[in-house]
């Protein structure tokens, strides 16, 4: 494996981090440019913060954060809120050959209900874990859940999935 | 057939362009030689300003950006709410439950617990008579011990502009310390 460098990279940093960071931004915009602009920010902040890390997962877990911080403050800024409708904008689209089923289901979640689904079973983080990096009560974000759970179950009700 | 593997197998297909990828990798690689010069010339500004009493030197290494002041705040104590959340949209299926809640928290012999975490957004299901009823409520709204049963919903609430924070708790997993009874 060898010896962790906390400093690595441009090129290899967004080998290892830069999927997460997209898919954790394009999980709550649905849209390509967007969750691009995102995960832009994401890494000229790490440029930014000079910061050193003890190791990998230090560097994941600071990156993830500032993932959630800056989709957040994406999704709060006046330009965001005041765009047109994505139907509108056919150039974001993104292209899903497969799976389209699961994809028109989660896109139809309410926007905080994507983030916690994406973080539970892509991420494969805990009730506790996904409260510690969004800054979310455990309550609320057991919520989300069940309430994205309900919700993606009387969608995809006829293929019957395991939620 | 499981939901998280056809979540994995969807995210998979999620993933920025190449192209964008190596336009990002050129702009970190220039940022980091940017930061390197300022690093230089900014060690040597402060050699040579050392001896100034006056000059001060604050550096800013925070990622999270500081949330906006929240609008007029009603209801729930003020020092139970920590940080006011925007508007944010409600697909249609949640609509339903939306309704079945604005008329559960206006109709005056419910009991409604929550905690101050995040709000209601009741657009049209409440009319104008309705809104200040529930705002009333709220303004009223006190600490309690009790236990509610079941599992929270998170909903926001506006009334002519100003904002309340709270989750509705029509079943909850855990009561938080700060509970309160509308």
């Amino acid at each position: 494996m060898g010896e962790f460098q906390s400093d690595i990279s441009a090129k290899r940093l967004l080998e290892l981090y830069s999927d997460m960071i997209y898919r954790i931004a394009f999980a709550r915009t649905q849209n390509k440019a967007d969750a691009e602009d995102i995960t832009q920010n994401v890494f000229l902040k790490y440029i930014d913060s000079n910061k050193r890390f003890n190791d990998e997962e230090h560097r994941k877990a600071w990156l993830l954060r500032v993932a959630v911080n800056c989709t957040n403050d994406f999704v709060k800024s006046a330009h965001y809120r005041n765009r047109a409708p994505i139907e509108d904008v056919p150039d974001a689209e993104v292209h899903i050959e497969e799976n389209s089923e699961i994809y028109y289901a989660v896109q139809s979640l309410p926007e905080k209900y994507r983030l916690a689904v994406h973080l539970f079973y892509y991420e494969d983080m805990s009730v506790a874990e996904i409260s510690a990096l969004t800054k979310i009560k455990e309550t609320t974000v057991k919520s989300q859940l069940s309430r994205a759970r309900d919700m993606l179950r009387k969608i995809l009700k006829e293929a019957q999935y395991e939620l | 057939m499981s939901f998280k593997d056809e979540y994995d197998k969807f995210q998979r297909q999620i993933a920025p362009d190449k192209e964008f990828l190596e336009r990002l990798a050129e702009k970190m690689d220039a940022e980091k030689q940017v930061k390197k010069k300022r690093i230089k010339i900014g060690a040597g500004i402060v050699s040579a300003a050392a001896v100034c009493a006056a000059a001060s030197l604050i550096i800013v290494a925070n990622t999270e950006k500081t949330p906006e002041p929240p609008p007029d705040i009603i209801g729930v104590g003020a020092d139970k709410i920590e940080y006011v959340e925007g508007l944010f949209p409600y697909g249609s299926s949640a609509s339903g439950d939306i309704a079945e809640l604005a008329e559960m928290l206006a109709d005056s012999e419910t009991t409604v617990y929550g905690s101050p975490n995040t709000m209601f957004n009741f657009d049209d299901k409440l009319d104008e008579t309705e809104k200040n009823a529930l705002a009333e409520k709220l303004r009223n709204a006190v600490p309690t011990d009790e236990e509610p049963n079941g599992d929270a919903m998170n909903y926001m609430a506006t009334n002519d502009g100003k904002v309340v924070k709270f989750s509705v708790t029509v079943d909850i997993l855990s009561i938080s310390e700060n509970n309160f009874k509308v």
